[in-house]
């Protein structure tokens, strides 16, 4: 009888069981995620991070092909007579731009790694957040390379987000638009300073700027180094909007990030936060 | 062979989400291919173990993502528990219906998982959350749906067409 009804009702048993293993789950990794990256993070991680490296190369030669490709197609069409030298030199092309935007990347990187104190990693971007819901990034370096949680991450443009997951040879940088993202920001102009955090969008808000604060749109806004997780002067973006209630203790400004989340692919992390403050180069 | 089929299959879908569609992303929102692939084998016909493959298609998203384990998980198998129940009720014989259900299972699978994360205090405000990444997420998934199902019947029928004269 029992088992007859078992089998009668399987699926919602089997959803029953699914579902408090889920709730279990989400228990254990709210509580716990903080401290450490659980064991079946590790696992996928582990497993899929070579082959994410090799697609994400696949789909960068091909990104870049494609572009070369559109380039050279009307220069093409005049030149027919020319067709067979253009194919080989295409294919020339596409390789040697490949290693000319390579090239123009690791300067600027390197650029701004000799203007930062401190020992920096420089890593590459190996793949996206799947989900929608949280913003973060995959890159190839990890605990053996010296990553460390919570180090915050650069590029050329600026203030890419904080190193929030360290596996053995990867790690998971929270990006500045993550809900979940916070970190102290200022003003340049102004000097006002204020949280910013990430928010549903590409944008990310910055909060508790005071009422009388003088905030224009087009203001850049920077680390302010408070809470000694990003050193001061890193730049994050530029004010977009300004939010100001009336009656409200505080007013907002929402901030469109300088660095381009969404084509990132090099990336420098810092070892150690610098003690004093980074003076930007522009480009 | 069929292990290797369904390895190849996994791989191509997390190469697929993580690298290809950022890319085709608008406003930083893409298509949900693991809650596509949900829907479609739980409507093809689960075989009683709709909830057993939105959880393991979650999990699998989650431990990609930054998103605490089991947030999708418990979202995905609550969509594929009721696909599954549903679809001999459900009007699917249009590919529009199909995507219409698909965009549904979207709502639905968002409105669980933002349940879950306000419940476990990772507050995220529900308006804004809905609106801008809810409702977006889903349109974009049943637009995705649309386009492989259309592709894919395309293609059945050209091949019926081609053994059909041959």
């Amino acid at each position: 009888m029992g088992l007859w009804f078992f089998q009668k009702r399987r699926g919602l048993f089997l959803l029953l069981i699914v579902l408090v293993l889920s709730f279990l789950l989400l228990t254990h990794e709210v509580r716990f995620s903080s401290q450490r990256v659980g064991l079946p993070k590790r696992v996928a991680m582990w497993a899929t991070a070579p082959f994410l490296r090799a697609i994400h190369s696949i789909a960068t030669s091909l990104a870049n092909f494609r572009d070369s490709y559109i380039d050279l197609r009307k220069a093409r069409r005049d030149n027919l007579s020319l067709k067979e030298e253009v194919n080989r030199l295409k294919w020339e092309r596409v390789f040697l731009l490949e290693a000319k935007r390579e090239n123009e990347r690791l300067h600027r990187l390197l650029q701004l790694r000799e203007n930062i104190p401190p020992s920096t990693i420089a890593a590459r971007v190996i793949g996206r957040d799947p989900s929608n819901w949280f913003r973060s990034i995959l890159i190839d370096k990890g605990a053996r390379e010296g990553v460390k949680r919570n180090a915050a991450v650069l590029c050329p443009q600026g203030l890419v987000g904080r190193v929030i997951e360290v596996m053995e040879r990867s790690s998971r940088v929270q990006l500045i638009t993550d809900p979940n993202f916070a970190a102290g920001a200022l003003i340049q102009r102004s000097r006002v300073g204020g949280i910013v955090v990430g928010e549903v969008g590409p944008t990310c808000r910055l909060k508790f700027l005071p009422q009388d604060a003088e905030i224009q749109v087009g203001d850049p806004v920077l680390t302010s180094g408070l809470g000694g997780l990003s050193p001061k002067g890193i730049p994050i973006g530029i004010v977009a909007a300004i939010d100001k209630k009336e009656n409200v203790l505080y007013q907002e400004a929402q901030v469109l990030p300088r660095v381009d989340l969404f084509r990132i692919e090099e990336v420098l992390i810092l070892a150690e936060p610098p003690h004093s403050e980074i003076h930007w180069r522009e480009e | 062979m069929r292990v290797a089929y369904l390895f190849l299959s996994l791989l191509a879908l997390i190469g697929f989400q993580m690298e290809l569609l950022p890319r085709l992303s608008i406003g930083g929102i893409k298509p949900d291919l693991f809650l596509f692939t949900v829907c479609y084998l739980c409507l093809k016909g689960g075989e009683g173990r709709g909830a057993l493959i939105g959880s393991s298609l979650g999990l699998l998203e989650d431990s990609l993502s930054l998103s605490p384990l089991g947030m999708r998980a418990l979202s995905f198998s609550l969509v594929g528990y009721l696909l599954e129940m549903a679809r001999r009720d459900l009007f699917l014989d249009s590919i529009l219906a199909q995507a219409s259900t698909l965009f549904l299972a979207g709502v639905l699978s968002g409105l669980v998982s933002l349940l879950s994360l306000n419940f476990f205090l990772i507050s995220r405000p529900i308006g804004s959350t809905f609106f801008r990444l809810i409702l977006p997420e889903s349109l974009l998934t049943a637009l995705l749906g649309l386009l492989l199902i259309f592709v894919a019947q395309s293609l059945r029928q050209l091949m019926a067409r081609r053994y059909g004269s041959a």
